[in-house]
């Protein structure tokens, strides 16, 4: 969340290519694991039955977009038109939720988002599982995916249960060094003159962006953390009253993959540090009427537990 | 009526904005603000003559999104047995323009889906079945009066350009514009003048444009510039820079100078600057302009409102300051759960459709439902009607919003102001706060001085209204006709935009002193009495919140509440929790009447 123009769509549009490929069900509408039997469709439930296992093929992780505007039939799937119309059948097509499990599902202007779409998001994001009752067709299917929303907080807050779906929350404030403006515009403007060479310039980022983060999810299975560190994110926590348990959970996860990220395979103070703000921003008790920001809180009770070298205080 | 882009008087820096974007349709658009009757409409009109060739298509600030983004084309659908789509507006502008008048009173539907194709060059649907994401490069036209409100910030950011022509024509302009009527009188033809001139100016720059270089300090010019205007994001430099070409190229240049950056400076950069920075952005853009109607010898009695939570001044009269413990929300407010939005089969935005009967037939549902059950019969012949029968009925389930707009009008006018002020904003932001679970928005006018001012257009943000209320002035007269009628003046254009209905909630010891008008003073109650006619006419509910002391009263606030049809509550001793707990009832009551049936 933060200000507008300052690249945040962008940013996450540029995600679809750097994720490595993952490996589907070959022929499946959503995608299925073929490693995971217990999360498949009902199609690939029945196809499996008796056999050993079923075709598999690689394809890219969905990054899928919702705009504003989407409408609830292609959001949860409905009806196939064309079907019902010549051939006279009864048969689903799977909207939004379903090309995004496994994967991404980005809304942009989330805090703008429908409030029905915001009901139906919340149900499936809490069961993994979107269940269509709708024009006469009943299907359930698997959706599990990662929520991405931005938008402006000036333009409204976000519903508190919606806001608590989202692990990581990074506020993006407008960049104050005149070289590095001067740098952003002149960058867009190579990129217009000739998108196809600015691509290629970037390619070696690219490329070691993704084998990156490659590595990191292989490793981050194995990522291990002290015990002493999980008292201090729980006494971290704690200290900032801090409702339920997914505050010290996210922390922990994300400084895991923090920690993968860097190629390590446990996790350093230093990680806490540099994943706590954004695990916790956003659960914090809001108290309208102070000034100081949820960040700057979390840092100072960060400052107690863990020190500026990364050291446990 | 047609003119000739060149023959229109006045309105030059809106021209030539057009121009520029005539040259570069990449800066995505041109914003153009004027009063009634300054041909605004004329303008974007003769410039779509201008570029005969390119698409010109005008979307009504009303147009639905499936006008507006496409959706189902039924009839070519039920003909062909193939889903159709019909091209909705923004496809149809690709490679050219839309154009929008009133642009300002567009609801966020219409202006975020506008911004979203113009920042991303595509246009995303997901309509009725559709999926798809065609191109969608075109350049947004939209004029508007800025007397009927400003224009959303986020679709204000996604074009390059915002001209205001503030100034009242000069003589020379309202001349020219008597001597091309009466010429016309003589006859159309002769006016007919022809846009060659600039069409050829137009395409020489257009083919110089790549050519135009811009030196590493005019890059590092703009982008000071930018900081030191407190703009947010960072599309203003990257459309400043495009603007400088432009103008550049128009002025046959091939290396941008000095002119053209003032130009990218003057279209792009200071309108977006932000006239009410946060207290920590940079100390150059902190020009908050002084409310235009307030008179000067007012300024002596004006009092900022004592930054964070100063004792209030009557604390001497043995009143406590607030107590600031937010997070406890009174029990009575928080009784029930409300759905943020609510079913309704009458009115309301249309979601689905179902079985259940209903008032309105669904008809695309319907029609599918009967080709099914056809396939099923075995009895579909080509060419034959699709035979309905009751079975197949669907029927249109709606949405519908149920928030309110709470209109907080506060007299801040006296020495009891600042008090008043901070219960008014403790109020808001509680509302605030709770917004999502009870799709409150809060709109916050001032009156004081003779004049009445909207501190705070309608919002779901608690920042914005914050920073709104600590910017109060206070002191002077008691303008309250003028408060009243500001708040039914928002509420009026919040209607407008399809909004919720509206709670005016006045905060007030009830003694009106100024009216409106100034050749009115003495008939102050009969004018607030026929803005009683006005707020019942439009549906505004309205709470009354005396701050007087019993000892103190006059029955003015009564007085004021029977008028107005009000709601009356006296709290003298109000702390922002009881001001909040009032107007959340209130609102309760407004929006019980107001839900569908």
């Amino acid at each position: 969340m933060g200000h507008r123009g300052t690249g945040k769509s962008t940013a996450v549009r540029a995600l679809a290519e750097l994720l490595p490929p993952i490996r589907k069900v070959k022929g499946c509408l959503y995608g299925c694991d073929p490693d995971n039997a217990a999360e498949h469709c009902s199609e690939c439930a029945a196809r499996l039955n008796g056999r050993a296992r079923l075709p598999v093929q690689l394809g890219p992780v969905p990054v899928v977009d919702l705009p504003l505007g989407a409408t609830e039939d292609r959001v949860c799937g409905t009806l196939d038109i064309e079907r019902a119309l010549t051939r006279g059948e009864k048969a689903f097509e799977p909207g939004l939720l379903a090309r995004a499990n496994r994967g991404f599902l980005y809304i942009d202007e989330v805090n703008l988002l429908e409030h029905y779409l915001v009901d139906l998001l919340l149900d499936v994001a809490a069961s993994g599982r979107n269940i269509v009752e709708r024009e006469g067709i009943s299907v359930s299917h698997p959706a599990r995916f990662v929520l991405v929303g931005s938008g402006n907080p000036e333009e409204g807050e976000l519903r508190p249960q919606l806001l608590d779906r989202f692990g990581l929350h990074c506020r993006i404030t407008t960049i104050q060094d005149i070289e590095a403006r001067v740098e952003i515009v002149k960058r867009r403007e190579r990129f217009e003159r000739d998108p196809a060479a600015f691509r290629q310039e970037w390619e070696p980022e690219q490329d070691e962006l993704r084998a990156r983060i490659g590595r990191a999810r292989r490793l981050v299975r194995d990522v291990t953390v002290s015990d002493e560190l999980l008292v201090r994110i729980a006494e971290l926590c704690l200290r900032l009253g801090v409702d339920g348990h997914r505050g010290e959970l996210t922390i922990l996860r994300a400084a895991k993959a923090q920690a993968a990220l860097e190629g390590r395979r446990d996790v350093a103070p230093a990680d806490l540090r540099r994943v706590a703000v954004m695990a916790l921003r956003h659960r914090l008790r809001r108290d309208p009427l102070t000034e100081i920001d949820a960040g700057a809180r979390i840092e100072k009770a960060l400052d107690r537990i863990v020190d500026r070298n990364g050291a446990a205080a | 009526m047609n003119i000739p882009l060149e023959m229109i008087a006045g309105m030059t820096e809106a021209r030539f904005a057009l121009m520029l974007l005539a040259v570069d349709p990449g800066l995505k658009g041109a914003l153009i603000g004027g009063g009634p009757g300054r041909a605004k409409s004329l303008l974007a009109r003769s410039f779509a003559r201008l570029l005969a060739g390119m698409p010109f298509v005008e979307a009504p600030i009303a147009a639905t999104p499936d006008r507006l983004v496409g959706g189902l084309d039924l009839e070519r659908t039920l003909r062909t047995g193939r889903r159709s789509l019909a091209e909705g507006l923004i496809a149809r502008s690709h490679g050219g323009f839309l154009y929008a008048d009133s642009v300002n009173l567009a609801d966020a539907r219409w202006t975020r889906t506008v911004a979203a194709a113009l920042n991303s060059g595509v246009l995303r649907i997901e309509r009725d079945g559709f999926s798809a994401a065609p191109p969608a490069e075109f350049a947004l036209i939209g004029t508007y009066d800025p007397g009927d409100g400003d224009i959303d910030s986020q679709l204000a950011d996604s074009v390059a350009m915002h001209v205001i022509e503030e100034a009242p024509p000069a003589l020379s302009e309202r001349l020219q514009v008597l001597s091309l009527a009466a010429r016309r009188e003589t006859g159309p033809s002769r006016i007919a003048g022809d846009d060659g001139g600039l069409r050829n100016r137009i395409d020489r720059a257009r083919s110089r444009l790549p050519r135009v270089t811009v030196a590493p300090e005019q890059y590092r010019e703009l982008s000071a510039a930018a900081l030191r205007l407190g703009v947010e994001g960072h599309r203003a430099e990257i459309f400043a820079v495009r603007v400088a070409r432009a103008h550049a190229a128009l002025g046959d240049r091939d290396a941008i100078d000095e002119r053209d950056i003032d130009a990218a400076v003057r279209l792009t950069l200071a309108p977006r600057a932000r006239t009410r920075p946060d207290s920590s952005a940079s100390s150059a853009s902190g020009e908050r302009p002084a409310p235009a109607t307030a008179p000067n010898n007012q300024s002596r009695d004006d009092r900022r409102i004592p930054a964070q939570d100063a004792p209030a001044p009557d604390e001497a009269l043995g009143t406590s300051p607030p107590a600031n413990s937010p997070s406890r929300v009174a029990p009575s407010a928080r009784r029930q759960r409300t759905r943020a939005q609510t079913l309704s089969w009458t009115r309301g935005r249309y979601v689905r459709a179902d079985t259940r009967k209903a008032p309105k037939v669904a008809l695309e549902a319907t029609l599918l439902a009967a080709a099914i059950s056809h396939g099923r019969s075995n009895n579909r012949r080509p060419g034959r009607a699709l035979l309905a029968r009751p079975s197949d009925l669907r029927y249109k389930q709606f949405r519908v919003d149920s928030g309110l707009l709470v209109i907080f009008a506060i007299d801040a006018s006296g020495s009891m102001a600042v008090n008043r002020i901070h219960h008014a904003k403790g109020a808001a932001l509680r509302l605030l706060q709770d917004a999502y679970r009870r799709r409150f928005s809060v709109a916050v006018v001032a009156f004081r001085g003779n004049s009445a001012e909207t501190l705070l257009a309608p919002t779901r943000s608690a920042s914005l209204a914050k920073r709104a209320l600590d910017e109060a002035l206070v002191g002077g007269g008691t303008p309250l006709a003028a408060g009243i009628r500001e708040s039914l003046e928002i509420a009026r254009r919040a209607r407008l935009a399809g909004g919720p209905p509206a709670l005016m909630v006045l905060v007030t010891d009830g003694c009106a002193n100024v009216a409106s008008r100034p050749d009115a003073r003495e008939a102050v109650w009969e004018e607030i009495e026929s803005l009683a006619v006005v707020a019942r006419r439009d549906e505004v509910s309205a709470l009354v919140i005396d701050t007087t002391k019993p000892l103190f009263s006059t029955g003015a606030a009564e007085r004021l509440a029977r008028s107005l049809g009000a709601s009356y509550v006296r709290l003298p001793r109000a702390g922002d929790a009881a001001v909040y707990e009032s107007v959340a009832a209130a609102g309760e009551m407004v929006r019980g009447r107001a839900a569908p049936a």
